[in-house]
């Protein structure tokens, strides 16, 4: 509708009940009004169609590992590090029942348009079993440097750039859950990745979350590239912390989630080669090396990118 | 409501101040009560002016709109503010239970939700835990826990605070570190270990008065909290 717009009454004339009657129905003006007779800031929440929402749906929390977190003797699940292949564990309860975002029973529909948000976090520790992985022979991450002994003698030691790495999958065929893939933007470990070397690119980690089993550091002070004889070498392990992760998802498509879940694997090293940047499992720590979880939660909401 | 007029004037009758009256006073309620949402065109031509403006809460830094709340607590602008945990509030040494929860102080919202809404609360720290130099026993280590809590129609820092213990992120200090009895206490000077990142998301779906913010156990004497922020999301539409 346009303005209302009725002339005023002036003195002199003459109205009638219609007239009268008139000016009030002017008010009345169901699905007319526009811009011509809306004010600045007139409309609020109540005039919000109700069927448009920024939060579609909610999903969890859900718990993830054991459900014990008090420390010491909470009661954890061991992950041993790859001695070869490229299994990743599924984070479970430690009965072999996985823990995860269960959606079979009432599917997130994902059109385009909407917005796939995730968190999770969960308690870890790394566990060397007191040996020091990262100075065995072949290990990524370890050199020598000639040391300042006369005869000059070698140093041993690691950059430290070990990790674990945790990543999300889901499943979006079928109720059944039996056909879990990496989210978009993310891999699972790749089969010769780079020639030689099982992971993932760092361009395929896009849901991932990195977890460090130790502080390696070193007390000697390098002169001219040489370094001090001795071991040079401390290691510090971290002890229970809670790597949390993040993932966001913007649907193009129309598709049915019917669960996520995490998996860990490791340990990895960094590389790189003439390309680009990669991860690379590092087979040489599989003795020994373990990761420990104990509980954490995972949840998540569709909302609308309005 | 949509307006009309309760009363129609009959023609060829005297004019009644009561039916005038009448409908004055219920265009009155109309346009104070603004516009129902039937009286609208259902083409879309609102634009970004028409909607009320939100306001902002200066002290939590917290914005209220049509849509919901928005804001952010953290621990820089004019000054640096450093928060903290204590194992002198939770439970000193082994006294502490997973149930000996106490607030992170700043961490907190305090919202008057106008109606039913999906909240997401995000937090983050980095920390330094320790040191402390007490005894403890059998070299055992000793932990910040940290996680939401969220109560409704309380003050901050009062009455029951609901948390789920399973969701706790931990943080260790100087693990592995402990002398045995005698004589306890850290091992070497503390470097790196007390150092940590955590972090985590809480979503709940909730309505009226929610207080909201982190809180922890420990039994560690002092845990600084260095760097933080919180953040909370309210969606009206859901």
């Amino acid at each position: 509708m346009s303005r209302i717009q009725r002339p005023r009454v002036n003195p002199g004339e003459v109205i009638d009940s219609t007239d009268i009657n008139n000016t009030y129905n002017d008010y009345q003006q169901p699905g007319a009004l526009d811009a011509n007779n809306t004010r600045d800031q007139a409309f609020g929440l109540p005039h919000f169609d109700p069927s448009v929402r920024m939060v579609k749906k909610v999903v969890g929390p859900v718990l993830l590992g054991t459900g014990d977190k008090a420390h010491p003797g909470a009661t954890f699940v061991t992950v041993p590090a790859l001695a070869g292949g490229t299994a990743a564990h599924i984070i479970s309860d430690g009965a072999g029942n996985p823990t995860f975002l269960n959606m079979a029973s009432d599917p997130m529909q994902m059109v385009p348009g909407d917005c796939l948000r995730l968190w999770w976090n969960l308690s870890m520790e790394h566990d060397r079993n007191g040996t020091t992985p990262y100075l065995r022979a072949s290990a990524m991450g370890r050199y020598t440097i000639p040391n300042l002994a006369s005869p000059p003698g070698q140093v041993i030691i690691s950059d430290g750039f070990h990790f674990w790495c945790c990543w999300l999958q889901w499943d979006i065929t079928s109720a059944a859950l039996g056909n879990f893939v990496a989210v978009p933007d993310q891999s699972n470990i790749v089969t010769n990745v780079k020639a030689g070397y099982n992971g993932m690119l760092v361009r395929q980690m896009g849901a991932s979350t990195t977890v460090s089993p130790w502080m390696t550091t070193s007390f000697g002070f390098a002169d001219a590239g040489r370094m001090p004889a001795g071991n040079q070498g401390q290691i510090r392990d971290h002890g229970y912390f809670a790597p949390y992760g993040m993932w966001a998802y913007e649907s193009t498509t129309t598709f049915t989630i019917y669960g996520i879940r995490l998996v860990v694997a490791g340990i990895f090293h960094p590389r790189s080669d003439a390309v680009e940047n990669f991860i690379a499992l590092d087979y040489t720590q599989a003795a020994d090396n373990e990761l420990h979880y104990t509980s954490g939660r995972m949840q998540a909401i569709q909302m609308r990118m309005l | 409501m949509a307006y009309s007029a309760p009363n129609t004037i009959p023609a060829s009758n005297p004019l009644q101040a009561a039916a005038i009256k009448g409908n004055d006073d219920a265009l009155k309620v109309y346009l104070h009560e603004g516009v129902d949402p039937g009286d609208l065109r259902q083409t879309p031509w609102i634009q970004t002016r028409h909607i009320q403006k939100p306001v902002v809460d200066a002290i939590s830094s917290v914005q209220h709109g049509v849509t919901g709340f928005q804001g952010s607590q953290w621990d820089g602008g004019v000054l640096a503010r450093a928060t903290f945990g204590t194992g002198f509030l939770t439970g000193k040494r082994y006294n502490a239970t997973l149930g000996n929860i106490e607030i992170i102080p700043q961490t907190t919202f305090t919202l008057d939700l106008r109606k039913a809404a999906t909240v997401v609360f995000h937090w983050w720290m980095e920390g330094n835990n320790g040191p402390d130099n007490g005894p403890r026993s059998a070299g055992s280590d000793a932990y910040l826990y940290v996680t939401e809590y969220n109560s409704s129609g309380l003050l901050a820092g009062t009455g029951i605070k609901s948390t789920v213990q399973q969701y706790m992120s931990e943080s260790v200090q100087n693990h592995g570190g402990w002398q045995v009895n005698p004589p306890a206490g850290p091992a070497e000077p503390y470097v790196c270990q007390g150092y940590n990142n955590s972090g985590g998301t809480k979503v709940l779906n909730t309505s009226g008065s929610l207080t909201v913010g982190l809180c922890h156990v420990t039994n560690i004497d002092r845990c600084v909290c260095l760097n933080w922020g919180v953040t909370i999301e309210a969606y009206y539409l859901r």
